[in-house]
Parts: C-alpha cells; structure tokens; sequence
C-alpha cells in the first residue's frame, strides 16, 4: 500500500519515463504547463508533494484567470 | 576487517591480463564448438574498443579464419566509425563483409517514424536537421534526469526539448530498428557459415541494460560480459587493439548528432561508474565508495540507487520468453 510520503521512485513505481507520463498527464489534466525548473522531487516524488504542487499550480492559475477577468 | 576508504582504488579492477586474455579464449572454444557446435564466430563491428577487443578474443580463441567481422554502417553513423571498424578487423586479422544498412532502415520506416515522434515536441525539426537525444548528468543537483531532444539545424543552430512520454519511446522504438536489423544480419552470415554470433556487451552494459532486447543484446555467447569498461580498455591494451580505437571516448552511433553514452544512459563518467558498480556489487559503504571516486556522499547514494532501478528496468530486457506451465493430466 502505497503511503502519501512514499517516494515513488525509491518504491519503484516510476522510472525516468515515468516522469515523463506524469508530467504528460498533470499538465494534460490540469491545462498547467510544468516548466522545467518545477521538475524536483520536492514537487512530484510523492502523491502528497503532487497534490501540493498540483494545487498550487492551479490556484495561480484560477487567481490569475480571475484578475484578468475583473 | 571492514571495508576502509582505501579499499577502493581503480587498482581493485585491474587483472593479470595474459590470463585473462586465456580464460576467455578457453571457455569461447568449450561454448562455441562444444555446446553450441559452431564452427567459428560473427562479431558486428562497430570501431569501438567492445567489439574490437571481441574481435582479438575469437581470432585468439578460433583462429583469424574462422572469424568474421561484419561492418554495417548506415546514413547517420560517426564519419569515422567504417575506418575504424576496418582498423580492428584488420588489426585483429579477421576477414570482413560490409552490410550499408540505410536502405533497410529506410524501408522500414526507421527514420521517418523518429522524425515524425521529434516534430512532435520540436516542429521546426526537418530535413537536413540532426538531433540526439540525452539524459543530464546525475551529478548535476536534485532535479530529476529527464529525456530531451538536442537538434541542430542545417546553419548549426541548437534547440533542446523536453519529450514527452509518447514522443520518447517513439523515438527509441524506431532507432531500435538499428540494432535490430545489425543482429538480423549477424545472424544471417552465422547461418550461412555455421558460426556462432559473439555479442560484445561489456559488464556495465549487461548489468544496466544498455542494450536492445532482441538487438545488440542478442548473441549466442558474450565473453566480455563480466569485464568492466575499465577492465575492458586494460585487456584491448594488452592483446594490441590499435590506440585510436581505445582512445575513442564510447558512443552509442545510434543518433546523427554525435552522442556518447554517457550523455544517453549513464549520466555519470564511465571509470567512476565503474568503481560505484563494482563498490556495490562488493557492499562497500556509501562512505567508502565516495572516498575511493572523489565523488561526493550524496551523489554516490543516488548512483547506487540509481544502479538499483537501472538493474530492476533490465530484468524485462535479460528475461526469456516466459511459459505457460503445462496443463495437469485430465482425471477421467
């Protein structure tokens, strides 16, 4: 059973190609662009620093939607 | 006694050569004319130093005639890489044939279908255009290693691109044709001439599956597979493979751009993964092992980890064809 912390490399769920389809798959479900620089373990090596680093993509992404809307 | 940081010296992995040089020659001749009742060995040939010291083993091992070396370069092989095939067979005595495989690659849709996959994170990548695809460099901080395209276009200019997943094994899918299509036809003049194929992996690449199943992993026998790189450049010395050949930093040959292999899979230098191979293999310590390669702790931890899932991803590549347990008896 996978934990929220547990590093889904060292676990051995993804590779490098892994990486890859998960990017592939944030930034298709999501509409986000994941640049280069947010591409650390910090933000996609667990389910909980993936939600973290989903949501914040995607509050700043709706807040800056927002301004321009006003 | 625990292991101290001067366990770990390049000194572990040097060999008696002259020994070693007999050892393999004896088991080639108890594999190929015994077990596999061969009469002589097919090695491809690439100008590099594995298929080079290959080559000096079974001329060593069947005699210079019952060797041959095939040649087969196509449209985006290194300018230098048929020259310096030709120096090692003539170097090592063995007679050659020379396979351009271009035009199969061709048919086969080997280059149309990896342009096709590159144009789909780098639309500007044409014709006249090359690219290579790399891996950063593990020792370059904490961001994750991730496969990008490098394409230069006609007038020099670079661009780099991040694939995605789908473009990735596109491209790897259609270059794998090259490998392919070598081991198709090493198999075709071993057919021909009842010889044996000689695949000429070196340790580092069997253990980490640099290699492509049913490819360059495909050989009936691999003599140089428990060798070390650094163990490999010490026997090519020894048995007289030509400078040139051994001072040619290693390359894949499977891109246009130049790539080596450092840049593709390895990510770090080959002497020192070598030694962090060869550490973990003896359980030496994180500390020890970084003591003995001037790498820093932390890198060390993240090569053997890396080695770690590097050897997980090969075992599709090493595993056989897997079988269905045969049925029980029907109960009357």
């Amino acid at each position: 059973m996978l934990a929220p912390d547990d590093s889904l490399i060292e676990v051995g769920v993804i590779d490098s190609t892994g990486v890859l389809e998960l990017i592939g798959f944030i930034e298709e479900r999501y509409e986000i662009e994941v640049r280069d620089e947010e591409v650390l373990p910090e933000n996609l090596d667990s389910i909980a620093s993936i939600t973290r680093f989903v949501g914040g993509k995607v509050g700043a992404a709706a807040s800056s939607n927002g301004a321009h809307g006003d | 006694m625990a292991p101290t940081a001067t366990d770990l010296t390049p000194e572990a992995l040097r060999l008696d050569p002259a020994r070693a040089v007999d050892e393999i020659a004896e088991s080639l001749r108890e594999s190929v004319y015994k077990q596999l009742r061969r009469r002589g060995a097919v090695i491809g040939l690439s100008g590099g130093v594995d298929s080079s010291l290959v080559a000096f083993l079974c001329s060593r091992a069947f005699g210079p005639e019952r060797v041959l070396g095939v040649l087969m370069p196509e449209g985006e092989s290194a300018p230098d890489t048929l020259d310096l095939s030709r120096v090692s067979a003539e170097s090592a005595g063995v007679e050659t044939v020379l396979e351009d495989i271009t035009p199969i690659l061709a048919a086969a849709g080997c280059y149309e279908r990896r342009d096709a996959a590159i144009r789909t994170v780098l639309p500007e990548y044409g014709e006249g255009w090359k690219a290579k695809i790399v891996l950063p460099s593990l020792l370059g901080g904490d961001r994750y290693s991730l496969f990008s395209v490098v394409a230069e276009s006609p007038d020099g200019e670079r661009r780099e691109a991040r694939l995605t997943a789908t473009a990735y094994r596109e491209v790897v899918a259609a270059t794998n044709f090259k490998q392919r299509v070598r081991k198709m036809l090493e198999y075709h003049h071993a057919d021909r001439l009842d010889y044996a194929v000689v695949g000429t992996p070196n340790r580092l690449e069997y253990d980490q599956g640099f290699f492509v199943k049913n490819g360059d992993g495909s050989a009936d026998v691999k003599p140089i597979a428990h060798l070390y790189k650094t163990q490999v450049y010490q026997l090519a010395e020894h048995v007289g493979v030509p400078a040139e050949i051994r001072e040619r930093p290693p390359t894949t040959d499977t891109y246009a751009l130049e790539q080596s292999q450092e840049e593709f899979y390895f990510s770090v230098p080959f002497d020192k993964l070598d030694l962090c191979l060869y550490a973990q293999n003896e359980g030496l310590s994180v500390e020890t092992t970084a003591a003995g390669t001037g790498l820093e702790p932390g890198i060390v931890e993240r090569v053997f980890a890396d080695i770690d899932r590097k050897r997980r991803a090969a075992e599709y590549l090493h595993a056989p064809p897997l079988l269905v347990a045969p049925p029980e008896p029907a109960t009357p």
